[in-house]
C-alpha cells in the first residue's frame, strides 16, 4: 500500500528526516512512535503531500507521489487526521463531515453522514453547532469521522490521543482497532508507545529523524522503552 | 427627526458602496493572505468597459463590463499571483502593487490621462423625496446592489458546496487541501467573485462620477483596505462592519464638523480609524483561524 524509501525531509538547512524507510502493507496497522521532534509529524506531512521530500521516494500502491499536492494524495485514497485535529471551527459539525467527502461525487454522501452520526452519537447531538464549540475529545471524533468521509484506504493518524482524558484515549484506541477490523490500512503516529505497540502489527521507533527500532509485539516493549527514553545509548545497544 | 433620517439614508448609501468595495478585498485576503491593492484596477477596468460599451443599451453594457472584470480578475490571479502563492505577505503585497501600477499605466497608454465621460441614464441623478427626506437615485442604486450582492454572497457561502469550501479554505487553507479541496479552484473562484464585486462597484462609481479614468481605483481600494483592516482582515462580517462604520463615520463628521473644517473631513475619519486600530489592533471582528 505505502512504501517509504530513504525519505529525507529538510526545513531550510535543518534535516528533519535522515533517509527513513518503512512499509505499510494493505490492511495492516503500523505504528510510528517517538519523542517530540523525532520527525513523526514530518513523516506524515510528507506522505500527505504537505511537505516535499528532499530525497528518497514515497510510493502509494506502486506510484511515486513525491511531488503530488495534498488534494491529489487524498484522491489516491489517503486521509490524514492531523495533529491538533484542525477541524473547521467556523463550519458546523455536519458541514465538517460533508467537507470530508469533497473528493466524492457519488450520491451516498448523505447516507455516510448518517452512518458517522450513528457511529459517533455526539456528532448527531451537535450536528448544527459550530464545530469550535466541541470539547477536545469530541473534536477528535469529528476529525476522524471527517477523514473517514472520503472513504480512505489508508488512514494517517497523527497523535489522536494527545491531550485527551484517559477515557477518551481508550475510546480512540478502541476506534483504531475497529477501523483496522473493517479493513482500513492505518499508519498511527503516537507518543503513547505502549498502547501503540500493543495494537499495531508493527511499530517503528523514530529518534532524531531516523528509525532506530522496529517492534513487532508487546514482547519488544522493553527494548522500545530503552530506545524511547535512552536516546543514543539505546540506539547503540 | 427628518434630518436624522436624512443622515442615516446618506450613511446607508455610502456604507453600501464601501461594503461592495471591502468584501472582495476581505475574501481574497481570507483565502490567500493577500491584500490585493490591484483590486482598484479591476474597478478601473470595469469603468472603461462601461465606457467602451456605453453606445449599446446600459444593461447589456453593464453585463459585458462585468464579464470583462471577472475575466481580468481570473487573468490577474493566474498570471501574477499564482506564481508567488505561498510566499510571504510582503512579497504578495509588492506583487499587488506591481500589478496595480502596470494596469494603471497600461490604461494611461490606451485611453490617455483625461477622464472618459460615460453617459448614464438620468434616472440615477434624480432625487426622490419621501416625507421630507431626499433620496438620490445613486443611493437607491448602491443600497439595492449591495443588498442583492451581499445577500447573494451569503446564500452562496452558506448553501453551496463551493461556498463551504471557501469558508473552510479561509479558516485553514492547508487542511482544506488535505480534505481534497482543490487550491486552484477555490482561489480562482474567489478572484472571480472579487471581480463581480469590482464590476458592480465600478458601475456605481461611474454613475456617481460620470467618467472612467486610469487612477480611479486608488481611493476605492484605500477605502476597502481601511474598512477590512478596521473590521479585522480576512473576516467577512468584519469587512461589513468596517464598511458600515466608515460610511457612518464619514457622514457623521460631515454633519458634526464646523464648516471651515469640513474640507479636511477625511483627516478626521482616518484619525478615528487610527484610534480604533490602536484600541483593537486585530480589528473589531478578528478572523478565526487555526494556524498549526
Amino acid at each position: 500500500m505505502l512504501r517509504v524509501d530513504s525519505l529525507e525531509v529538510r526545513y531550510g538547512r535543518l534535516t528533519a528526516l535522515h533517509g527513513i524507510s518503512f512499509e505499510v502493507g494493505s490492511g495492516e496497522c503500523v505504528g510510528l512512535i517517538g519523542a517530540n521532534g523525532a520527525g513523526k509529524t514530518t513523516t506524515l506531512s510528507a506522505i500527505a503531500g504537505v511537505l516535499t521530500p528532499a530525497a528518497g521516494t514515497i510510493e502509494l500502491e506502486g506510484a511515486i507521489v513525491n511531488r503530488e499536492a495534498p488534494e491529489a494524495i487524498v484522491r489516491r485514497g489517503v486521509a490524514l487526521v492531523p495533529e491538533g485535529r484542525r477541524i473547521f471551527t467556523t463550519l458546523s459539525v455536519e458541514e465538517n463531515l460533508r467537507i470530508g467527502a469533497s473528493i466524492r461525487g457519488d450520491d451516498e454522501i448523505a447516507a455516510d453522514v448518517e452512518r458517522m452520526m450513528e457511529r459517533f452519537p455526539v456528532l448527531r447531538r451537535y450536528a448544527g453547532t459550530h464545530a469550535g464549540k466541541l470539547s477536545g475529545g469530541e473534536q477528535q471524533q469529528l476529525a476522524i469521522a471527517r477523514a473517514l468521509m472520503s472513504r480512505p484506504r489508508l488512514l494517517l493518524l497523527d497523535e489522536p490521543s494527545l491531550g485527551l482524558a484517559p477515557l477518551m484515549v481508550d475510546l480512540v484506541f478502541d476506534l483504531v482497532a475497529q477501523l483496522r477490523e473493517e479493513g482500513i490500512t492505518i499508519l498511527l503516529v503516537e507518543q503513547n508507545g505502549r498502547r501503540t505497540v500493543e495494537l499495531a502489527d508493527r511499530t517503528y521507533v523514530l529518534a532524531s529523524g531516523s528509525i532506530v527500532l522496529t517492534a513487532t509485539g508487546p514482547e519488544d516493549l522493553g527494548e522500545v522503552e530503552r530506545a524511547y527514553f535512552g536516546g543514543d545509548a539505546a540506539v547503540e545497544a | 427627526m427628518t434630518e436624522i433620517i436624512q443622515h442615516l439614508v446618506d450613511a446607508a448609501g455610502l456604507a453600501s458602496l464601501y461594503a461592495l468595495l471591502a468584501l472582495p478585498v476581505a475574501l481574497v485576503y481570507g483565502i490567500m493572505n493577500l491584500v490585493n491593492f490591484a483590486h482598484g484596477e479591476l474597478i478601473m477596468i470595469g469603468a472603461y468597459g462601461l465606457f467602451i460599451f456605453a453606445a449599446i443599451t446600459l444593461p447589456l453594457a453593464a453585463f459585458l463590463a462585468l464579464v470583462i472584470v471577472v475575466l481580468a480578475a481570473l487573468a490577474m490571479e493566474r498570471a501574477a499571483f499564482r506564481p508567488v502563492r505561498g510566499s510571504s505577505p510582503e512579497t504578495l503585497l509588492v506583487t499587488s502593487f506591481a500589478v496595480s501600477f502596470l494596469l494603471q499605466n497600461a490604461a494611461l497608454m490606451i485611453f490617455g490621462s483625461r477622464p472618459k465621460s460615460v453617459e448614464t441614464p438620468s434616472l440615477f441623478s434624480q432625487t426622490v423625496t419621501i416625507g421630507g427626506v431626499h433620496i438620490e437615485g445613486v443611493t437607491i442604486l448602491s443600497v439595492g446592489l449591495a443588498v442583492i450582492c451581499i445577500g447573494g454572497l451569503v446564500i452562496f457561502m452558506k448553501r453551496t458546496a463551493f461556498g463551504m469550501a471557501m469558508r473552510a479554505a479561509a479558516e485553514d487553507f492547508t487542511m482544506a487541501r488535505l480534505v481534497g479541496i482543490r487550491a486552484n479552484a477555490v482561489i480562482s473562484g474567489t478572484f472571480a467573485i472579487s471581480g463581480v464585486g469590482a464590476g458592480v462597484a465600478a458601475f456605481i462609481l461611474v454613475v456617481q462620477g460620470g467618467s472612467a479614468f486610469a487612477t480611479m481605483g486608488l481611493t476605492p481600494v484605500i477605502i476597502a483596505f481601511v474598512a477590512t483592516m478596521m473590521g479585522g482582515l480576512g473576516s467577512f462580517s468584519g469587512a461589513l462592519i468596517g464598511a458600515a462604520l466608515l460610511g457612518a463615520g464619514t457622514v457623521a463628521f460631515d454633519v458634526l464638523l464646523p464648516t471651515q473644517l469640513r474640507s479636511s473631513r477625511e483627516a478626521f475619519v482616518y484619525g478615528a480609524v487610527l484610534v480604533v486600530l490602536l484600541i483593537r489592533p486585530q480589528g473589531l471582528v478578528p478572523a478565526r483561524r487555526e494556524r498549526v
